[in-house]
């Protein structure tokens, strides 16, 4: 076990915000992935024991993407949090003389 | 028109398109959300000084999990297709609108094939042809088109029947009953059976009801010494908590097909669920197999029915007219198997287990098999029945004037096939427990208990599943 130099801390700190910010992305992209079609699953598209049925299993997709959304979101905290202790390991190095 | 039967085409067909590009984009997102997951695991084991080679985290590996993708990128892509399909199916019933052919509601939204309208047309212009012409015309014509009919699918059959006025169905069971009529079976029951199949298994609830009331012929027919009750709809069945107590022998002689089935429950209770199905349309499709070969009989659920009870077969008649029912049902699919009611009169079990289950079934003399090997063949899951000896005072066997016998404190009803649901080894003298198809609404009791020498005094024959 050797501990990685100042450079390699902070370019594995960049990696990690850059990691965040698309899993943060990726998060609204869950919570919009279905917003076609919630948007078009009511009544005034179809009526019907099918589209009721049909509606009962879009907001059961809704609700497991919202799940995982909020899951990337908490990714994307912990990485920041991670990147930035990075920040201050590589900080506190000495210094090469 | 843009809306049709309640669905804005236009907008289902949006909807479609969207349903159908989510799987890929939940795939693509999956992957990427457990990609940027393990890379910063990478990142974290590797900023600590340790090795993510040696801990398997340079692998490619699914990784991490992303439980809200994963159904829409399995799901979705069905369930697109399954909208495809029913907005075809639409579209072309819509097409069919100016040709006078009316749908409704959820029945025009079904998964089906889309509606052929070419043939559609022929088939009501045959049919409607055919109906308007008198006697042995119509009938012979109808004949003619009953194999027009069984080639079009459901929606097809649906749109045929939902044309035609209910004079013109009256005009259709005129031409039936005419064919019923013709001897030397030069029209062949399976044209009727063929018909009801057709029908009960592809209407939608509306017209299904329209031709219950409307063409007895899809009926098994009676035989002329039961033809005094008129057809009543039973409630709905509840086949899954099908048990033998609710199978009541009524005024028909087939206590050797109610009793094989009780005894294929008694070998599983799951027997009945297995083999009757309820369908959308109030209809029930039942197995049976002729030559070891799955026969499917699709029946409605009207019975003869006196007022207080089916005339044969029946629930427990104390629960009046919400007892169970399915056994009502079983037994007029089996009719409609058999060629009518009066072709189920008089039998043995092994020929009711082979057309219940397909497998060959013997029947022996009671003699042959001991008290031992009945109790192996029921721990084995063997269903068995018993029939009866003959009496000799001269009354019909198969009605219930039937003889009965004393034989210690319970009554030996004659030429009659019992269920044998258990064995008691270990009673002094050992017992068989049996039961009687009338079960408890008939004169004597549910069930009866004989040692081995009443048994072998009393019963003949054993059918053995």
């Amino acid at each position: 076990m050797s501990t990685p130099s100042a450079a390699v801390l902070r370019a594995y700190a960049d990696e990690l915000r850059e990691l965040a910010k698309a899993q943060a992305e990726r998060a609204t992209s869950c919570a919009t992935l279905l917003d076609a079609v919630t948007k078009l699953d009511n009544d005034d598209t179809w009526q019907g024991t099918y589209p009721t049925e049909t509606h009962e299993t879009v907001q059961a997709w809704a609700t497991g993407l919202a799940e995982t959304a909020k899951t990337c979101d908490e990714q994307a905290a912990s990485w920041r949090t991670m990147a930035a202790d990075l920040d201050r390991r590589a900080d506190a190095q000495p210094a090469p003389k | 028109m843009t809306t049709y039967c309640g669905f804005h085409l236009e907008k289902v067909q949006q909807l479609q398109s969207a349903l159908a590009d989510a799987p890929s984009a939940a795939s693509a997102l999956a992957a990427d959300i457990r990609n940027a997951a393990q890379r910063a695991e990478w990142i974290s084991v590797a900023a600590a000084g340790m090795s993510p080679h040696q801990l398997g985290l340079d692998r490619t590996e699914p990784g991490g999990t992303t439980p809200g993708l994963t159904p829409i990128a399995e799901g979705a892509g069905g369930v697109a297709a399954e909208v495809q399909r029913r907005l075809d199916h639409l579209r072309s019933c819509r097409s069919l609108v100016a040709d006078g052919f009316t749908f409704t509601g959820d029945e025009a939204f079904q998964d089906l094939p889309p509606i052929d309208a070419a043939k559609l047309k022929k088939a009501r212009t045959d049919l409607t042809g055919v109906l308007a012409k008198d006697g042995l015309e119509r009938t012979l014509g109808l004949l003619g088109v009953l194999e027009e009919i069984h080639g079009l699918n459901a929606g097809e059959t649906d749109a045929l029947v939902a044309s035609l006025s209910d004079d013109q169905l009256d005009r259709w069971e005129e031409g039936m009953d005419l064919a019923r009529s013709i001897p030397f079976g030069l029209v062949p029951d399976d044209a009727f059976d063929e018909l009801a199949n057709d029908l009960f298994t592809r209407l939608g609830a509306e017209q299904r009801e329209r031709v219950t009331g409307h063409l007895p012929c899809l009926q098994p027919p009676l035989d002329s010494d039961h033809t005094g009750h008129p057809l009543a709809e039973l409630p709905p069945a509840d086949i899954d908590a099908a048990t033998i107590e609710d199978i009541n022998q009524g005024e028909i002689g087939d206590c050797w097909f109610l009793a094989s089935i009780a005894a294929e429950m008694t070998a599983d209770p799951d027997f009945v669920k297995k083999h009757m199905v309820a369908n959308d349309n109030g209809t029930y499709t039942v197995t049976f197999y002729k030559d070891g070969k799955p026969v499917q009989v699709t029946v409605d659920s009207s019975v003869p029915y006196d007022g207080s009870s089916a005339e044969f077969a029946h629930g427990d008649p104390s629960w009046g007219r919400n007892g169970p029912s399915w056994i009502a049902i079983y037994e007029k699919a089996f009719a409609q198997f058999r060629g009518g009611y009066g072709d189920t009169e008089g039998g043995y079990g092994d020929e009711g287990m082979e057309a219940l289950t397909g497998r060959d079934a013997d029947r022996k003399d009671s003699d042959d098999l001991s008290f031992d090997d009945i109790a192996r063949n029921l721990q084995d899951g063997t269903p068995m029945t018993a029939g009866s000896k003959e009496h000799t005072t001269g009354h019909l066997w198969w009605t219930k004037e039937q003889e009965k016998v004393e034989v210690g404190d319970d009554t030996v009803v004659s030429l009659h096939e019992y269920t044998v649901v258990g064995v008691d080894l270990g009673a002094h003298p050992p017992t068989v427990k049996l039961r009687n198809p009338w079960g408890s609404g008939g004169s004597v009791d549910e069930f009866i208990t004989m040692t081995e020498d009443e048994f072998h005094d009393h019963f003949n024959e054993l059918s053995v599943g």
